[in-house]
């Protein structure tokens, strides 16, 4: 905790001198600059613009003009991702949105998937955000960034109550690109580059291993294992066989992969028909060393194509059809031992010491305690790969009606989604040998494992899943004198099935919004929806009311339109929204087996059958969720939006065990009585100008939620500070270290710690509850949750006649991970490895300076639980994305027939700022490293 | 108009459409489909019988002897040492066997439920008929009983006064029984078991499916005269009532006169062993193929062993000389002090391992550097292994791993023999046959005689006192490793004479060895311990569940 609030400090320093910015520049705007009046229409600049006339989806194919929305809405356009264009576009919203939380994980090429949160957590049970890809629940990894028009998330009632029992969670809503009514754009952009591992833990090398092995035995009570002319052997390299000193990273992986993305775009369109059309196709090749031992590859890889075709057809005067096909086929091909953790989990857990890559006669080393070879699992076990195949079609046939009526017309939706996987491969098993030497004959013992076999094909299933959806509605719009009125009702019924048993969802929504709007000044909404789902027994529909208002400020009169508040809008919400993202089935008391006992002299077996844990009555979650927010613009310069908000979840199924006595010899049902308060705030902040050619921009984002576990059917806790009740969710909870025991004195002469026997550099701990023996019930709430409780931006922009570039750091605070990686922070136990994070461990010599517990060989219950040596603070600060680049000038261009030429340089994940030692705070267990990359592109339009 | 209509025709079909919702995939099975059926009234009532407890891993690992005077368990982060180093309590509860009350549920529904149904579906069956089908539930029902008769003895033993619940409870029920005394559990037990026995067979290799391994009546009479024997014992007895003892002795006389059980000629037969040829067996917790037990007592030094449960010196000093039958502190016994193994109880070796035992046709070497000695990890401290119930023949060395099948006893005969001896003697004295045809002093003699033993017979003209000394001692012996000795030193209220553990230091000189008696440890045991705390979290939910004394 010794850094505990640096990047915190750092953020509130950041977050005050760009206050203290503003405030200057709007004193100096005051001051030297006179606005003059303008025509209120002609103020509206870019920036501005994003406040007024920004197009906004609301869902649903609803749009509405920014200043119409009352709702707590934001979006950031296409153009924003690709500056960090990615596989996956999840990881290309890092910090792009206020109030959406994407966290990077581990994974290897292809499966790069960020956890997305909106406003933090606010439910015991799923939190998963609905991702809606025109309209398409999708998994957002399987589109193409560059495809991707605007990314919206939509965080209150107003806007989510619409989505009925799918709204609690906040929904992401991805639009894609369109046609625009102009010639036959086609656009080329290729990207290539290098990718290299962020880092990787620094483990001893052999002679560091057996020293703080022995080290470890010493600690034990035990005798050392390695003698001094061993350790002098690892150190001085002079007998490779027997005292091997391998690098196992070096070995196993190479220092950069490959990544590249080509995509070619036609985008045009005449009165009739509009299209965009887009062919995208991205690789990667690992970073495993592949030694080409093999006629195959050993290299993990990814690739997929992507396509897309979406038409705006005008059929008749009064009839249009939007007509969107898209697809995509990828394919993972791995080395037969399988993706990410096996692999790594041997590079990083074979100490340096224990055998040589390659015995001396060509075999694969290896020992009966360190059987996975890492450069044999990459090398020499075949190949797998999995493949899938995803297609889509969206169509939506709109008919004016106003034949009917004016201003009436209706539309109709069908959608249908496909993915399947799929995998096969050849793999085989690889011989390595063992190799002692004879203390006293000095012969050389040979031990074989393994075997060295053929190539065995296998094929199988992965999953695979369908989506379908039909929606209908009607619009109605009037516009009286200074009265505006938008409307419709719609009905949405949808299907989503996925491979086996309790996978398929149906759904149905019938849902209906009233927009009202005085003179673009004073609007407000009702929204209502009546939705039900299939995860229900019975009581299925629920109904979701929100209302919203907003009241533009700044078109009053006694605003001037020559204020320096060029814009102000005030906004409110209330309402409700449901999740049926609930756990299957717990209405029911099922019957099954409970294990089997053996009758007769022959020992048969008998199966048994008991009844499971008592039925319940399932709820939809349901979310109360107010917010206020205000969106202002100073200047034409300046914007600054602000949200707050506060959510109330109920209904939660939680297990009622905690609150049952036990007598009752059965399962306690889940319940829904479950409930969590969130409450937090949004900040946007951008500066926008231009000094002659030199426009520059810079965008601050800060979100903060924080929640509470109202009611968890907590079992009583003996001590009220050990209850997770009152706390939010995921809080981390430990024991208070003071220091290490230093005698076996010590130890007898202080309280008795009962999670194994102690011995001198064991932690000592703090009794918490005053019984003067120290266990579990001596764990207290430390630090936050695993979820950030704060996650902020800075995304900085500059461009000088087209040259520019673009920087994006984003950053989270107040969260808390706990480091118990074995090999990396928890080293020896169990066989495993030991980096340079232990070097402060404690020892006889040292023990006045250690900051870790005593190097151990064996199970250590006492040193490795929570505890505030290994809870640590997670906060970090990373620049995700930096871009250079030069835009040709089209008078040049234009030579050549050409629009647009851009060359780029641009680096993702470039640096990290953090406390956190060996592994990255955002990917702590042994898996694939997180990637770095750097890219140069080119793209151009003829 | 036309239009509306037409949009309001739409409007009622999208909502007229709500069974869109019912998708029913559920393949599970409700309670009327289990009781329903015959075969799964069967698999129900399996479902009592897989919770019957076996003692090879009673708490982290350990034995249940290793919370008494009897064993050390060796690996020190077992739970099973939370007995003694104070973090035993209610909210950390040890050998819990509070879940007993879910197999109690498993026998409640039953019995509520089969009386629901006439299973008219086998009205016509050929192969059995109907009335042989009925007969055998009417003997299911009796099996429920007893086995819900045994867990609440079990639950009783621990925990002292507990709620007798005889249905199945709703939650808010559940969260507000109350205890019912020991007395009354132990006044239920006997009343179920006797009114189970006539109805249960004596064996169940003459019934049409000959599944050995279900309670007979031989079971239900020796759960009855085992909970009376508690019920008579000092600690629910404060007052010695004699009748209690003499309720016990005739409960137990009543297992003897069944004349099914006799003894096994050769002890080590007794233990994992199902097969009808044992005749001691009254009831045993089955097991299948495994290797955990030889795994966790194999001594350190033999492939895959962790020395487990390791016998202490106050066990081995409780084997008499088996030429005078004397206790080896009686300065006539013959017992020799430096070669402390030799004429011993033949029970000795067929219970543990000592220094120079041969196990797996290896020496044994329990001293400091030996094969099975320090400082090995785990080696044992007490200088002693475990032999009983470890299967020698099992192989860990990888790639032979062998599994055998294990057997648990829960009662034998010669426990029935030992309890019937001691109420006897409690009530009516060592020689005093009463009304039965058997002294307390036959009884345990009986025992002695058995012709792998052939230990001399107790003498007669011993005082009460005396021979409920030397009986205690047999019943230690005969039952080591079984569970008992912790229940036993609690029934006599003598466990805080049990908190010196001793240990065999044993050195290697060279040429022999030397054997020094020291003290290992001392454990403490608090009067609150002679019953178990009741889970905190059940004080605390069900404000009429009343924590034990001291807890």
């Amino acid at each position: 905790m010794n850094n505990y609030s640096r990047i915190k400090r750092s953020v509130l320093w950041c977050l005050l001198v760009s206050l203290s910015c503003v405030s200057y520049s709007v004193v100096a705007q005051n001051q030297n600059v006179a606005i003059t009046k303008q025509d209120s229409t002609a103020i509206k600049n870019q920036l501005l613009n994003t406040l007024v006339s920004e197009t906004i989806e609301t869902g649903n194919n609803e749009q509405l003009s920014k200043q119409h929305l009352t709702s707590a809405i934001n979006k950031v356009s296409g153009k924003e991702l690709e500056k960090t264009l990615s596989f996956n576009p999840a990881n290309s919203l890092y910090g792009l949105l206020p109030g959406l939380t994407v966290l990077q994980n581990g994974g290897s090429a292809g499966f790069r998937n960020p956890n997305l949160y909106v406003r933090g957590l606010n439910s015991l049970n799923s939190n998963a955000v609905l991702v809606l890809v025109d309209g398409v629940e999708t998994d957002i990894s399987t589109i193409a960034t560059l495809s991707i028009e605007s990314v919206e998330v939509l965080k209150d009632a107003a806007a989510l109550a619409i989505y009925g029992h799918r709204g609690a969670n906040g929904v992401l809503l991805v639009t894609t690109k369109q046609g625009i009514p102009q010639k036959m754009d086609v656009n080329v952009n290729y990207q290539n580059g290098i990718t290299t591992a962020v880092g990787h833990p620094d483990f001893l090398d052999a002679s560091g291993y057996a020293q703080a092995f022995n080290q470890a035995r010493l600690n034990d009570g035990l005798t050392p294992l390695y003698s001094q002319s061993d350790i002098q052997a690892y150190a001085n390299g002079s007998s490779p066989t027997f005292h091997p000193n391998v690098n196992w990273v070096d070995e196993a992986l190479r220092g950069s992969g490959t990544k590249m993305n080509f995509n070619t775009s036609f985008r045009g369109g005449s009165d009739k028909v509009l299209y965009y059309a887009a062919i995208n196709y991205q690789a990667e090749n690992g970073l495993y060393d592949d030694k080409g031992l093999e006629e195959y590859e050993t290299q993990i890889k990814y690739d997929r194509v992507n396509f897309r075709t979406n038409l705006n057809i005008d059929l008749t005067s009064t009839t249009d059809l939007v007509a969107r096909v898209y697809g995509s086929i990828d394919e993972l091909y791995e080395p037969g031992s399988g993706n990410g953790g096996g692999i790594i989990s041997a590079i990083y857990n074979t100490p340096a010491n224990a055998y040589p890559v390659v015995n001396y006669n060509g075999r694969w080393g290896g020992t009966n305690l360190y059987g996975n070879n890492p450069v044999a699992l990459i090398n020499s076990t075949g190949y797998r790969k999995n493949q899938g195949t995803a297609i889509g079609i969206n169509a939506t046939l709109k008919q004016d009606l106003a034949a009917v009526t004016k201003g009436l017309s209706g539309e109709l939706t069908l959608r249908h989604h496909n993915q399947a996987t799929s995998t096969d491969g050849q793999t085989k098993d690889f011989l390595y040998e063992e190799l002692t030497q004879n203390a006293t004959t000095m012969d050389t013992i040979s031990q074989l494992y393994g075997e060295d076999s053929a190539l065995s094909a296998f094929s199988g299933n992965g999953f695979t899943e369908r989506f379908t959806s039909f929606m209908g509605k009607f619009n109605y719009d009037k516009q009286i004198n200074d009265n505006t009125i938008n409307s419709f009702v719609m009905f949405n019924q949808d299907k989503y099935v996925g491979r086996g048993q309790y996978t398929t969802f149906l759904r149905q929504n019938l849902a209906a919004n009233i927009h009202y709007g005085y003179k673009d000044k004073y609007l407000a909404d009702l929204t209502v929806s009546y939705a039900g789902s299939s995860v229900l027994p019975k009581d299925r529909f629920e109904f979701y009311p929100a209302v919203s208002a907003a009241w533009v400020v700044s078109e009053e009169d006694f605003i001037a339109d020559d204020s320096w508040v060029q814009y102000l809008k005030l906004r409110g919400s209330f309402g409700y929204a449901g999740s049926d993202r609930i756990q299957l089935n717990t209405e029911d008391q099922s019957y099954s087996g409970v294990g089997s006992y053996l009758f007769t002299q022959n020992n048969s077996t008998a199966g048994s059958i008991a009844e499971g844990r008592l039925g319940g009555n399932p709820k939809m979650e349901r979310a109360m969720m107010a917010n206020a927010g205000l969106d202002v613009n100073f200047f034409k310069k300046l914007n600054l939006s602000v949200d707050a908000f506060y959510n109330r979840r109920t209904n939660i199924l939680v297990s009622t065990g905690g609150l049952t006595s036990d007598v009752i010899g059965v399962g306690a049902p889940l319940l829904p009585v479950g409930e969590v308060e969130n409450k937090g705030f949004e900040a946007s902040l951008t500066w926008q100008d231009q000094i002659s050619d030199f426009n520059y921009s810079a965008t601050a984002m800060f979100s903060y939620a924080k929640n509470k576990i109202i009611e968890s059917g907590e079992a009583p806790q003996p001590y009220e500070y050990m209850r997770r009740t009152g706390k939010p969710i995921g809080q981390a909870f430990g024991l208070i270290s003071d220091g290490f025991f230093s005698s076996q004195t010590e130890i007898d002469n202080s309280h008795p710690q009962l999670f194994s026997s102690l011995l001198p550099g064991d932690v000592k701990y703090v009794d918490q509850n005053g019984d003067n023996v120290i266990d579990n019930f001596d764990q207290v709430a430390m630090g936050y949750s695993y979820i950030p409780e704060m996650y902020f931006s800075l995304n900085l922009h500059a461009d000088y006649k087209g040259l520019g570039f673009n920087a994006i750091f984003q950053g989270v605070a107040n969260l808390t991970v706990n480091l118990n990686t074995p090999s990396v922070y928890r080293p020896l136990v169990n066989n495993s490895n030991i980096t340079t994070f232990s070097n402060n461990a404690w020892t006889p010599s040292n023990m006045n300076t250690a900051t870790l517990p005593r190097l151990t060989t064996l199970d250590n219950d006492n040193n490795y639980r929570n505890n505030d040596i290994w809870l640590r603070d997670g906060d970090y600060i990373k620049l995700r994305a930096l871009e250079f680049y030069y835009s040709l000038p089209k008078v040049f261009l234009s030579k050549f027939g050409v629009d647009y030429f851009k060359i780029s340089l641009r680096g993702t994940n470039l640096f990290s700022w953090d406390d956190i030692d060996q592994l990255d705070p955002e990917a702590l267990s042994i898996n694939y490293p997180l990637i770095k990359t750097f890219n140069m592109g080119v793209e151009f339009t003829f | 108009m036309k239009y509306i209509q037409i949009v309001l025709m739409v409007l009622s079909l999208f909502l007229s459409s709500c069974d869109y919702l019912d998708y029913d995939e559920k393949d599970y099975l409700l309670q009327e489909d289990i009781y329903s059926d015959l075969e799964r009234v069967n698999s129900a009532l399996t479902g009592i019988y897989v919770a019957l407890p076996s003692g090879f891993n009673q708490e982290g690992g350990a034995m249940l002897a290793s919370a008494s005077d009897d064993a050390v368990f060796a690996q020190d982060a077992s739970s099973i040492h939370k007995y003694f180093n104070g973090a035993w309590g209610p909210a950390q509860t040890l050998d819990s066997k509070w879940s007993y009350f879910t197999a109690i549920r498993r026998a409640n529904r039953l019995l509520e439920e089969v009386e629901k149904y006439q299973y008219e579906d086998r009205l016509y069956d050929k192969d059995p008929v109907y009335d042989v089908l009925m007969e055998e539930l009417e003997r299911k029902k009796f099996e429920a009983r007893t086995l819900r008769a045994f867990y609440y003895f079990e639950l009783a033993k621990r925990y002292g006064d507990i709620p007798l619940i005889l249905k199945t409870l709703t939650v808010e029920e559940a969260n507000s029984v109350s205890k019912n005394s020991f007395q009354e559990i132990i006044d239920f037990v006997v009343s179920e078991c006797t009114a189970a026995a006539p109805n249960l067979p004596l064996s169940y290799q003459n019934e049409r499916e000959k599944e050995t391994g279900r309670v007979t009546r031989g079971a239900a009479l020796a759960i009855k005269a085992k909970a009376l024997l508690y019920a008579a014992s000092p600690l629910h007895n404060a007052s010695n009532n004699q009748q209690a003892w003499r309720d016990a002795a005739q409960a137990a006389y009543e297992v003897i006169d069944l004349g099914q059980y006799s003894l096994n000629s050769n002890y080590s037969s007794v233990f994992n062993n199902y097969n009808a040829n044992n005749r001691e067996l009254i009831l045993e917790s089955r097991e299948g193929p495994s290797n955990y037990f030889e795994r966790t007592n194999f001594p350190v030094g033999y492939v895959g062993g962790q020395s487990g449960n390791t016998p202490t010196q106050n066990l081995v000093d409780a084997y008499e000389m088996k030429a005078t039958g004397l206790a080896i502190d009686h300065p006539s016994s013959g017992y020799n002090p430096n070669n402390p193994y030799a004429g011993r109880d033949p029970r000795l070796a067929e219970t543990v391992i000592y220094n120079g035992s041969n196990f797996k046709g290896q020496t044994v070497e329990v001293f400091e550097g030996g094969r099975n000695g320090s400082p090995l990890r785990y080696a044992t401290e007490t200088g002693y292994y475990l032999r009983k119930y470890v299967d020698q023949t099992i192989n860990l060395e990888i790639p032979n791993v062998t599994q055998k099948e294990h057997t648990w006893v829960l009662f034998r005969y010669a426990e029935v023999l030992l309890n019937y001896a001691e109420a006897m003697n409690e009530a009516y004295g060592p020689e005093d046959p009463a009304t039965f045809g058997m002294t307390a002093l036959q009884a345990v003699n009986e025992i002695r005689a058995r012709s792998s033993v052939s230990m001399p017979p107790f003498p007669s003209g011993m005082s009460k006192e005396e021979f409920r000394t030397k009986l205690r001692n047999e019943r230690r012996v005969e039952l080591a490793f079984e569970a008992h000795r912790f229940w036993d030193i609690r029934r006599w209220k003598i466990a805080e004479e049990t908190t010196n553990i001793y240990k065999m230091e044993v050195t290697n000189t060279g040429s022999s060895f030397t054997y020094t008696k020291e003290l290992l440890e001392t454990r403490p045991f608090e009067s609150k311990m002679y019953l178990y705390p009741i889970p905190f979290s059940e004080t605390v939910v069900n404000p009429n569940m009343i924590q034990n004394a001291g807890w």
